[in-house]
């Protein structure tokens, strides 16, 4: 059943756009901000108006972020020669509520799903890459295998132009001077701290394809049992890769 | 009716804060969705078993009337852990499984794709080298089960001369250069005769088939151009694209 009322109608319609949120917890959310005073309302539409309007992407992360580059990029506390790789912000406060880890981050923007059409190219690896070695990164290029390496030659022609060209060289460059310590310290180690599933195995197995002609040690955040699990119910393939990943005491 | 039977995961989605909806290739009932409520938690039951291309037993209720089905059980039958471990065995197998997903009516039951599906698992697991080779040999059985089996003639793949000849998407027969048919396309005689073996012989001939990257991509060229001829739109471009990119 509809609302009498067309504005609230149009509210149901709007909380039904999020993800998870059906009609029904719709209209619950719809009724529950009836009742709620004038000013929380405001102050909830003044929130997601600024989401919208002040959050960018960190151009050396891409971690959402105020300012550019954002406060984990820029701080001279954090160790710049460790990289933790993660599929989304999300994942950069689950680290980040550990307090363990001081280094900083590279946010993928998801992961590598063949099944979802989700490719390398959609990702920041790209990115990442050109972090860890600028001179390593690859070209932008649509071609298939066979046409990339015959056009090999005229894309390493043109590099230096496009390189000398790039809006986003002459911010790397502006960043240097700012902020030194996120530029001038060579990446020793990457972490992945991608998902435990088939699309993360995908994702970390090809980045580390990538990266290790590049020097870079590449390693992997431990997979297996959660604290106060057991493990007579754990599954196979879960105690078999507890076991891979053991540590000596 | 409460159903035990084994199946192999074909995709896995998140569903709400904590379950997953999973579409199950299985043995009795073929393709069909299923949830798993809190298989997402880290202590849940179901553990690692929702993973696509997992080879799984599974228990669920089972009504005709509803799309999809509560999971309440979920345990490995054989653990292929070996595909986990290499990229380019994860490729084919999610291909693999891609492929019965977009190609497999809801709950048609087909037990011949089912063991076919699983014996390319299996080989994918056990293998030591070539792997990539599987994926053709599973695309061109597929096609067989589903009743497009390419039509081989031994003497004439055997006849072809150096400049290679013809592959007649129609009726997947590999013809003369001098044949007419209206869709043909023109390969190299190396890439016809490797896609006339991936038509006919068994895993273990396939898997010592060495092929140089140019062939091995012309006959993964081939056998995608005769599936797509059949099944038109049908045929998942996703994973190809995906796939083309990860090999580069």
């Amino acid at each position: 059943m509809q609302f009498t009322s067309e504005s609230v109608e149009a509210l149901v319609e709007q909380f039904t756009r999020l993800p998870t949120i059906g009609r029904k917890t719709a209209q619950r959310l719809a009724a529950y901000v009836l009742k709620m005073p004038r000013e929380d309302v405001v102050e909830i539409a003044k929130a997601l108006v600024a989401v919208k309007d002040h959050v960018k992407q960190c151009t050396i992360c891409y971690n959402v972020t105020d300012a550019d580059p954002c406060p984990i990029c820029r701080s001279p506390k954090r160790d710049h020669s460790v990289v933790c790789v993660v599929e989304e912000p999300n994942d950069v406060l689950a680290l980040e509520r550990t307090g363990e880890y001081r280094g900083v981050y590279h946010v993928l923007g998801g992961v590598i799903s063949p099944l979802d059409g989700v490719g390398p190219e959609d990702l920041h690896i790209r990115e990442l890459v050109a972090r860890l070695r600028p001179s390593a990164a690859p070209e932008p290029s649509d071609a298939p295998a066979e046409e990339a390496s015959s056009e090999a030659t005229s894309s390493e022609e043109t590099s230096s132009e496009a390189a000398s060209e790039s809006p986003e060289n002459g911010q790397v460059a502006e960043r240097s001077t700012l902020y030194p310590e996120a530029e001038d310290v060579e990446v020793q180690e990457v972490i992945l701290a991608v998902n435990p599933n088939v699309e993360g195995d995908t994702t970390a197995y090809y980045i580390s394809q990538l990266l290790k002609p590049l020097g870079v040690s590449v390693t992997r955040i431990a997979r297996g049992l959660p604290i106060g699990g057991d493990l007579e119910y754990a599954d196979e393939a879960t105690l078999s890769r507890a076991l891979e990943g053991r540590s000596s005491l | 009716m409460i159903l035990r039977t084994e199946a192999v995961v074909l995709r896995a989605m998140k569903y709400g804060e904590t379950s997953q909806i999973a579409t199950l290739f299985t043995r009795e009932k073929g393709k069909l969705a299923v949830i798993a409520k809190g298989s997402r938690l880290p202590k849940s039951r179901f553990g690692s078993t929702l993973q696509p291309m997992s080879y799984t037993q599974v228990v669920f209720y089972y009504k005709a009337t509803r799309g999809l089905q509560t999971l309440t059980e979920s345990a490995h039958v054989q653990p292929f852990h070996n595909i986990g471990r290499d990229l380019e065995k994860m490729t084919v197998g999610l291909r693999a499984v891609e492929l019965v997903y977009a190609l497999m009516q809801e709950e048609q039951e087909h037990a011949d794709v089912f063991n076919l599906l699983l014996h390319t698992l299996s080989h994918l697991n056990d293998a030591t080298e070539r792997a990539r080779n599987l994926l053709p040999l599973f695309q061109m059985r597929l096609a067989a089960l589903l009743g497009f089996a390419p039509q081989i003639d031994r003497d004439i793949v055997a006849a072809l001369p150096e400049d290679g000849g013809l592959l007649d998407l129609d009726t997947g027969a590999v013809l003369p250069p001098d044949a007419l048919p209206t869709t043909a396309r023109k390969a190299s005689r190396t890439a016809l005769r490797a896609y006339a073996i991936f038509a006919r012989a068994d895993t273990e001939a396939v898997l010592r088939m060495h092929l140089e990257p140019p062939v091995r991509s012309e006959v993964e060229h081939l056998v995608d151009d005769y599936l797509r001829f059949h099944v038109e739109d049908a045929y998942p471009s996703r994973g190809e694209k995906v796939l083309s990119q990860l090999r580069r």
